[in-house]
């Protein structure tokens, strides 16, 4: 049996061998080359924003915070650099906390600054309402009513982005990106109420929740975690945040496979020694 | 400093630095800098919340257009512009079981929360169980009915569609404890347990890859802010938390000796 402070030893080395498979591979990332690949599940998602005509208006849930940010901030900025060059008209809403809204605005201007965009002209960003599910059910009645006024405290009747646009039923299409159970409510309420076509993304951890949805065709494509975001730069032609952590995350992932093979040789050897 | 960072995002990235190597002290061992840290994350999220619900929700919401439909219907014409009508008196229903909500607090009056509770449970039902029978349950269906064979079904989408439907009734099988898994019956539960196995290790990689992405962000953002443009912050903060974990572990150590 292993003893206490040799695992305690063997702890710190795992460390250390993931704090420098992470560090090497950013500081020589420009080294590295990975191969453009990608899924069909992410392409689904690029091929239906590249179906849709200009000026379609598009929800855009943003429903992560803070902890999340880094993970899913690259899809997010990824996605709405394709909308807005699109020229969609995007409504940016969450349904997750009060932190999400500083999220969303700060993710919005900055794409929005990259792209040319306007607030109020090419998109709007919405205040987060709690309630969750209370929220699309409104949507599905009336936007106006749900969000009386922006993020900004500005009038939504009166937004150009908003024009022609009354019910959840003529959005073209929505998106929930997404760190909690935010996707499943959209699935349950947004799209059932809505009938838009709707899309995901969310944290790998729970990617493998949302296949079965896939199949049976409520989400018409998934983005798992940073791999889906570094395969939607690939689509778009514009290699950014997430495509550089790829690197040192195949490095990490690499070394986590020798681990579990390594691990498992040392299991069975100590087994069959008894 | 590069004339595009600001004083303020100098500010910004001492704080994010020194908040993140606090958090990350709880590598070492659960300390007096992780609590900090970890509390001041927890009351700034609390404070940041309540207020935030407080502007864009309970002000707009409910408090200002019940007063002022409130003062309208009491002929009191102190406001600008006056009200539309008076239909905005139907929030005095929220609000009152709102204020019971409140009264979990009393060990006297906490039963009267009870009526906000089967008010939100009886509302919730009544919307959800439609949609979420609709949405997970019939939808949820539809692939393993899928055709196996016709004029434009693949060779690949017959595997999907056999592989589905193999695993759906295996998982269910193994489930089933109504009869006792032996023979064949065992099997097929045995062919479930391989199935959600194979479910169980995409999980792991998935979150593997989500923990580590967490990992390769932040430790990215800290290289970027160990440069002379945020004035080395990481390497200078690095040697302050170091320091300060050591010195609350040698008090620690110094209170137990004299205990």
């Amino acid at each position: 049996m292993t003893s206490e402070p040799k695992f305690h030893i063997i702890r710190w080395v795992i460390f250390a061998l993931v704090a420098l498979a992470i560090i090497i591979p950013v500081i020589v990332s420009e080294k590295i080359k990975l191969p453009d690949t990608s899924s069909r599940v992410v392409k689904n998602i690029y091929d239906k924003i590249e179906s849709l005509p200009a000026g379609s208006p598009i929800i855009l849930s943003i429903d992560f915070d803070p902890s999340s940010d880094e993970e899913l901030r690259p899809m997010t900025m990824a996605i709405l650099r394709h909308v807005f060059r699109k020229k969609l008209r995007v409504i940016g809403m969450t349904i997750w906390s009060p932190q999400s809204s500083g999220l969303m605005g700060d993710i919005f201007t900055t794409a929005a600054k990259m792209e040319n965009k306007q607030d109020g002209l090419d998109y709007v960003i919405m205040p987060f309402k709690p309630g969750g599910s209370s929220v699309i059910l409104n949507l599905s009645q009336d936007i106006f009513f749900t969000y009386p006024k922006d993020y900004k405290d500005k009038s939504t009747k009166e937004l150009p982005v908003l024009k022609g646009i009354r019910t959840l039923k003529d959005m073209k299409y929505a998106m929930c990106i997404s760190a909690g159970n935010a996707v499943d409510v959209w699935i349950v309420y947004g799209k059932e109420k809505g009938k838009m076509p709707l899309g995901a993304g969310c944290t790998a951890v729970m990617a493998t929740d949302y296949y079965p949805y896939l199949q049976s065709g409520q989400l018409v494509g998934l983005m798992g975690g940073i791999g889906a975001a570094a395969q939607y730069e690939s689509l778009i032609g514009e290699k950014g945040i997430a495509t550089e952590r790829m690197k040192p995350q195949t490095v990490v992932h690499s070394l986590i496979i020798i681990l579990i093979v390594v691990g498992n040789i040392v299991y069975f050897t100590r087994r069959r020694k008894g | 400093m590069p004339e595009s960072i600001t004083t303020m995002q100098i500010i910004e990235t001492w704080l994010a630095v020194g908040f993140t190597l606090m958090i990350y002290t709880f590598l070492y061992k659960d300390n007096p800098i992780f609590k900090l840290g970890e509390y001041i994350y927890v009351g700034l999220t609390a404070g940041y919340a309540v207020c935030y619900a407080w502007f864009t929700v309970i002000w707009p919401d409910l408090i200002y257009p019940l007063y002022r439909a409130l003062t309208v219907s009491f002929h009191i014409k102190q406001w600008e512009k006056p009200l539309e009508s008076h239909e905005n008196l139907w929030l005095i229903i929220p609000l009152v079981l709102g204020i019971l909500m409140l009264t979990r607090f009393s060990s006297k009056f906490n039963w009267l929360s009870r009526y906000t509770l089967a008010f939100i449970m009886g509302s919730v039902s009544g919307m959800s169980i439609p949609l979420v029978v609709s949405a997970n349950i019939f939808k949820q269906m539809v692939p393993t009915l899928n055709p196996f064979w016709g004029p434009e079904v693949t060779i690949f989408q017959t595997i999907n569609t056999c592989l589905i439907l193999v695993g759906v009734i295996a998982v269910l099988i193994y489930f089933f404890f109504s009869v006792e898994h032996k023979g064949a019956v065992n099997k097929v539960a045995r062919l479930g347990i391989f199935y959600m196995m194979v479910s169980f290790g995409a999980a792991f990689g998935y979150t593997v890859m989500a923990r580590e992405s967490l990992v390769i962000g932040r430790v990215t953002k800290l290289i970027k802010w160990a440069s002379p443009d945020y004035y080395y912050a990481t390497i200078i903060l690095l040697f302050i938390i170091i320091g300060l974990v050591v010195l609350t572990e040698l008090f620690s150590s110094r209170g137990e000796r004299t205990e």
